[in-house]
């Protein structure tokens, strides 16, 4: 198992998901907020202490829609498995802000400012998304000594998987792995947390994600199609 | 008093700004029921149509609904007795198994911008705790909210919950969150959903009505 925690600093920290986040689909937001903004992102960089830990196992079975390893077959749905058909192993993993970044969120609800709250959920969000991508670089960076590629990460709740298959993940790490736990409603606590799945084989590719090929009506990208 | 500057300062979300020219008004003897309705709920009704048209976002209807709220507190006292600031009571609350509530404290706090008596359950929230909450403050409408399709299904008990109570009047039920959509919504016998915090005031408006 590997596991890290990363400064803000080396966070790769994308300002402009955050506005997506917030809504702003516009160059420029209204000006004050730009400012408060920012006040923000530097107050969370104080606050998060992002984390992540993987766990590489060897692939034990691919089926068209499922996969199995470390014991457990997880139910990742068509559309994701085809992305994970040449795994040779699977990193599953869990990446999160810290339960000091939660803390946090939960101070400013009692400061009754509910525009700052609204940003440092945003930054929230993207921080356990960078904490993520960050993992997946260095994973790619270490895998590639020994001629291996990694696939895009996949998470339980997309495409199909049933968001309940993080039950089984959490039992492939230690208990509050990373300050992070499940609740029998497979919610994670702290809530700016993600986890999923990474191909990693010698044939591995990075594709882009499947979206065009999926027509599930209660995904949000498929919804966003739908207004366009 | 040119009160204009009071629509400008709600549609702007500059809450200092609209106490100041608030204060003046009061001073000068404006009645608080007309600086409410003819320009502040018309202030909060532009704001929401620029949302639904895209040229305002989710920070400026909050900011507009915090500026609205604050000054709205300051004409609440000096109302005649017998007129009422509230659109409704509303209670809210993300559902049991839990905790993500942006998306709900957002929805909380455009419903009080606009006028409503919020009740805000917090997360994690029980079919009897938002049936008591609902006795004990006579509430109009019950929101729920809810961030995975695991969670969402604790709507479903909480409206049966609500159908199966001694409660004589039932209030209207509102669910949203982002794996809902306006099926599952009629799915379980609620009385309405919507994406979006803006959405909310409107279908709130129209249930309170009908
Ligand atoms: C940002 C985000 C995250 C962030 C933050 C999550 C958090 N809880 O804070 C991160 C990256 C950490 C994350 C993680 C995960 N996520 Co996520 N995430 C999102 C995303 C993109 C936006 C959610 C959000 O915060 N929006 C902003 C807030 C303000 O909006 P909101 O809460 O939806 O509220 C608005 C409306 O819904 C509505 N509303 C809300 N409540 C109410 C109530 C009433 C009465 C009304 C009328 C309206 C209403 O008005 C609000 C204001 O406009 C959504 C997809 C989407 N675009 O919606 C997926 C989504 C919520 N995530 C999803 C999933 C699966 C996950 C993970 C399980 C993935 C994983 N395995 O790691 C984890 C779970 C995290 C956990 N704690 O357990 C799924 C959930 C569906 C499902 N399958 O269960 C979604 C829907 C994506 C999808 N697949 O379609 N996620």
């Amino acid at each position: 198992m590997k596991q890290a925690e990363i400064p803000f600093a080396d966070l790769p920290f994308d300002r402009t998901e955050v506005c997506r986040g917030l809504g702003i689909t516009q160059a420029s937001a209204p000006g004050q907020f730009e400012i408060l903004l920012d006040e923000a992102i530097s107050e969370a960089a104080r606050r998060c202490r992002p984390q992540y830990a993987y766990r590489l196992f060897p692939t034990e079975r691919i089926d068209p829609d499922s996969i199995s390893a470390g014991g457990a077959r997880f139910a990742t749905g068509h559309v994701i498995t085809r992305y994970l058909r040449d795994a040779e192993y699977l990193a599953f993993f869990i990446a999160t802000a810290g339960r000091e970044f939660d803390a946090w969120l939960r101070e400013l609800k009692t400061e009754d400012d509910i525009l700052k709250e609204f940003l440092a959920d945003a930054i929230g969000s993207e921080i356990a998304e960078a904490t993520a991508r960050i993992m997946a670089r260095r994973m790619s960076g270490s895998l590639a000594e020994k001629g291996m590629q990694i696939s895009n990460s996949y998470s339980p709740g997309y495409c199909g998987w049933p968001v309940s298959d993080q039950q089984q993940l959490f039992e492939l790490f230690p208990p509050k792995i990373c300050g992070v736990e499940l609740n029998s409603s497979s919610l994670m606590s702290p809530v700016k947390s993600v986890s999923g799945v990474i191909a990693v084989g010698s044939r591995v590719q990075k594709m882009p994600y499947g979206c065009a090929i999926c027509g599930r009506k209660d995904c949000y990208k498929n919804r966003l199609k739908q207004k366009i | 008093m040119n009160l204009t500057q009071l629509y400008d300062a709600i549609l702007n979300g500059k809450l200092e700004e609209g106490i100041a020219v608030t204060k003046t008004a009061i001073d000068e003897g404006t009645d608080p029921q007309v600086i409410i309705n003819d320009y502040m709920v018309k202030a909060m009704e532009e704001i929401g149509a620029r949302f639904e048209s895209g040229k305002a976002f989710v920070p400026n209807l909050l900011m507009s609904a915090r500026a609205m709220k604050g000054v709205l507190n300051l004409l609440k006292p000096l109302l005649t007795a017998g007129t009422t600031t509230s659109a409704g009571t509303i209670v809210i609350g993300t559902v049991k198994g839990d905790l993500h509530d942006i998306g709900k404290n957002l929805v909380a706090s455009m419903l009080e911008g606009c006028g409503f008596e919020v009740i805000n359950l917090g997360v994690d929230v029980s079919s009897d705790q938002f049936v008591e909450a609902v006795r004990k403050h006579h509430a109009d409408i019950v929101c729920m909210s809810a961030l995975l399709t695991t969670t969402m299904n604790y709507m479903r008990e909480v409206t049966a919950a609500i159908q199966a109570s001694d409660l004589v009047l039932k209030p209207r039920v509102m669910v949203g969150g982002a794996p809902l959509t306006e099926a599952f919504a009629a799915e379980i016998g609620a009385d309405g959903y919507s994406s979006n915090a803006n959405g909310a005031v409107i279908l709130a408006r129209r249930l309170i009505r009908a």
